[in-house]
């Protein structure tokens, strides 16, 4: 798989601090017999969490919606795009674990750029 | 008398007396619900009460014979009945139910139940040993929490009996019994002392019986706790035939714990799961379950904190929390779990905090609501989703201050009064119905759940076929193919609901076409009279009944009213009746008339009964941004079965009215008014409701 290049210092603050109330990405949690629990994001490190694989719940997020987030409210373009690719195939698990997958290697390339700052 | 031990306890708060009611006479109610609304009805002396905080009130805390035995995920729920508190418009006539090692203690101290008259003129506690009951001086325990509370009675009744070695003696009749066990307690705490919407009934750690308001029903009585020790067992009429169904339950259709199928599809046949709905804060943790379940989803944990908080209760706090602890998910556990603590303590209702709590936000993040706004609030909201502020937002709720003084009649109320109905109309505030909040099945597309809400009185968290929408659902997320197709399926539900479906599944089919039907409320029907029946009289517990289908049978049938371990199998193993499945869901379909006559004389009409604004105005777009799943059995044009969306769809008013018609005429209720007719109630053994009624001037006409 390709490595995303390193983001530039001020994306990877705009990354970890995340977005104001009103521009966070509607997601949320699919908990059997719960349903789904609203669980807006508004930072990367938010959404990893979000879409990390567990055995208890599924993340509930929309893949268009989420690429358009990711490219437009954190403005993180590449990101958004090879997500994009990544959901194309498979099932939608297999959706989330390709989106998980690349966003915690852009977290951990935006922890160590704010480090380095 | 089998399973029922044979008397029903009063006490009456005002004069602090107790009386025996003997069981008998409400036999044919089965217990739990079908007694409670039974006994409300004859000794509710104004059954015109539209607020659960007034004397007249009439609350009922009932077992069913099946507590205290092992069937099978209904040896321990407990009942609780009577007008509520919180619902919008009118505090209904309602219902709760929790779980634990109460009910069956009741039973074993020989009382099928504990109804409540009255009003105390000062704080007091109920002790019951055995036969040897009396209300006992609360002053000293207002104002404690939950558990502090259950602590200082466990040790009040302990302190004074003889012990040793573990055992204490408890009294009985004639002589003193040993036992091990400490009294079981249920409690309220500020939450319903300040007879708050938000009040409930606590038990242990985290058994709680959340809706309806009934802490503060208790509040409004002065009523602090029940304590319950017994020594005595539960007679089972025909022991054999009982365990001959249990271990068929286990062979046939449970979970083979040793080579458990973890997708499999079902209710009864799901691999115990004892964790929270967040991360569990340690592997160090034991299973802790109601009294004789096979389920055992709660659990106890070695940090000591998150102690049988399950469910909503385990995940309330999340989202909130999420924003603090940034990715990091153990923070969250620590976080939501501890505050489950707190709101256990301060017995609260967790269930709608968390869709209130979000129109919060937004009212604050607006600017409406916070220090010196509009909505005038000193609770420090730029820290939500942490502890502290869970902490604040909890005692203010509780003890009527800050914001929590405008909530303590419920969020609807709330809503009114601070002049923003409109965010209720638009589904800001998403409280479809009767003020509760939405459970995550929206009407629009789970029309089973709101229907039948609708044509009662609470949310109402039946799970019967909702979970048709976790199995679908789930396996198509994972891309699987459904291990029932959908016609498959159609006719399993459709076998099962023979009796109401008249051999035509159709009203499994939530399409657009038949959102309206005629079949869509002969299923309703099934799923209500079982309801309250099996589980809410009976108390088969919801997590595992009915089992409508398994894919660990062959033949794909569930357990739900086989021969073999079917519900009246161990009805009739434990009471000696023998009745079949069908006279159950009978018996249910009497205990709804019941309560439809309880509700007409409270005022209820069927210009009443009409879901939140939103519902018909907004179509239901949460999971096209959410998660683009919700499929559900529908036929084509051509009647070909198959799983569809049911996403980004209305509800049409005259739709919704046309399908409330078609369930009035099915009950033998009146279509104009939504009222019992005397032939119906006549025909179910209620003459004298009709004859109440209609000295109310609300029976219902008989149609030509």
């Amino acid at each position: 798989m390709r490595t995303l290049a390193a983001p530039e210092p001020e994306l990877a603050k705009r990354l970890l601090l995340g977005v104001r109330y009103e521009d966070r990405l509607r997601a949320g949690l699919l908990v059997p017999p719960r349903g789904v629990v609203e669980t807006p994001v508004a930072s990367l490190p938010e959404l990893c969490s979000l879409l990390e694989p567990d055995a208890r719940c599924l993340p509930a997020v929309h893949f268009d919606t989420l690429v358009e987030w990711i490219g437009g409210v954190l403005g993180d373009t590449e990101l958004a795009g090879r997500i994009r690719e990544a959901v194309r195939e498979g099932c939608y698990v297999d959706g989330c674990r390709a989106a998980h997958a690349l966003i915690s290697e852009r977290l951990a390339q935006a922890r160590s750029c704010a480090g380095a700052v | 008398m089998s399973g029922f031990a044979g008397k029903i306890l009063r006490v009456d708060l005002t004069s602090r007396t107790l009386e025996r009611i003997d069981t008998e006479r409400y036999r044919r109610f089965g217990g739990g619900h079908g007694m409670g609304a039974a006994l409300f009805w004859d000794l509710c002396p104004d059954k015109t009460i539209q607020d659960g905080r007034r004397p007249e009130n009439v609350c009922s805390i009932m077992a069913s014979p099946l507590c205290g035995t092992n069937v099978p995920s209904a040896g321990g729920r407990c009942e609780v009945t009577g007008a509520g508190v919180g619902p919008y418009p009118v505090g209904w006539f309602t219902r709760t139910n929790f779980g634990g090692h109460f009910s069956s203690m009741l039973k074993q101290a020989g009382w099928d139940g504990i109804v409540l008259t009255g009003r105390a003129d000062s704080p007091v506690w109920l002790d019951v040993r055995n036969d040897h009951v009396a209300l006992r001086d609360a002053r000293d325990l207002w104002g404690k929490d939950t558990w502090t509370t259950q602590q200082r009675i466990r040790e009040r009744v302990l302190s004074g009996a003889d012990a040793f070695d573990g055992w204490w003696a408890v009294p009985e009749a004639e002589r003193a019994a040993l036992t091990t066990q400490p009294p079981s307690v249920l409690a309220i705490g500020p939450a319903g002392e300040n007879q708050t919407a938000h009040g409930c009934l606590v038990h242990g750690a985290g058994n709680g019986a959340g809706q309806g308001g009934f802490g503060a029903v208790w509040g409004s009585k002065n009523l602090k706790a029940i304590s319950v020790v017994g020594t005595g067992t539960v007679d089972v009429a025909d022991p054999a035939a009982l365990l001959r169904a249990r271990f068929t339950a286990k062979e046939k259709y449970a979970a083979d714990p040793d080579d458990p199928d973890l997708g499999t599809w079902g209710t009864l046949n799901r691999v115990p799961n004892s964790r929270p709905f967040v991360a569990p804060p340690t592997d160090e943790r034991r299973t802790s379950a109601c009294f004789g379940c096979v389920s055992g989803c709660k659990a106890r944990y070695s940090v000591g904190y998150g102690n049988e908080s399950l469910c909503q209760t385990s995940n309330w706090y999340a989202p909130f929390a999420a924003k603090v602890a940034k990715g990091d998910k153990m923070m969250v556990s620590e976080i939501v779990l501890r505050s489950a603590d707190v709101i256990q303590q301060y017995g609260a209702n967790s269930y709608t905090l968390q869709r209130g709590l979000e129109w919060l936000e937004y009212l604050y993040h607006r600017g409406v609501l916070g220090p010196g706004r509009r909505i005038h609030s000193e609770l420090p909201w730029e820290e939500l989703g942490t502890l502290e502020f869970a902490r604040r937002f909890i005692h203010a709720l509780a003890t009527r201050q800050d914001i929590g003084a405008d909530l303590a009649d419920g969020w609807v109320q709330a809503a009114i009064r601070w002049g923003r109905e409109d965010d209720w109309h638009q589904g800001r505030l998403p409280f479809p119905y009767w003020g509760y909040g939405e459970h995550a099945y929206d009407p629009r597309a789970e029309l089973e759940w709101g229907y039948a809400t609708l044509v009662t009185e609470r949310d109402i968290n039946d799970h019967a076929v909702n979970i048709i929408f976790w199995d679908v659902n789930i396996a198509l997320a994972y891309g699987r193919t459904p291990r029932i197709d959908a016609a498959t399926m159609a006719r399993l539900v459709g076998e099962k609901m023979a009796h109401y479906l008249e051999g035509d599944p159709s009203g499994l089919d939530y399409g657009d076409a038949n959102m309206y039907s005629e079949s869509v409320a002969r299923l309703v029907r099934w799923i209500l009279h079982y309801n309250r029946f099996w589980k809410n009289s009976a108390l088969f517990c919801d997590l595992r009944w009915p089992s409508l289908y398994d894919t660990q049978v062959d033949t794909l049938e569930g357990a739900t009213a086989s021969p073999d371990a079917g519900e009246q199998v161990f009805w009739n193993a434990v009471t000696g009746e023998d009745i079949t499945f069908e006279e159950g869901l009978e018996r249910g379909r009497a205990i709804l008339n019941l309560n439809q006559a309880i509700w007409t004389l409270q005022g209820r009409h069927r210009d009443m009964v009409r879901f939140a604004r939103f519902i018909y105005e907004k179509p239901y777009d949460r999971f096209e941004v959410y998660f683009p799943f919700y499929n559900w059995p529908t036929r084509d044009e051509n009647g070909a079965w198959a799983y569809r969306s049911v996403l980004n769809r209305r509800l049409s008013e005259e739709g919704v009215e046309r399908w409330k018609t078609h369930f009035y005429r099915l009950e033998g209720w009146d279509p104009r008014t939504g009222w019992p007719t005397r032939s119906t109630l006549e025909s179910l053994g209620l003459a004298h409701v009709a004859d109440e009624l209609e000295r109310a001037g609300r029976l219902g006409r008989e149609e030509a």
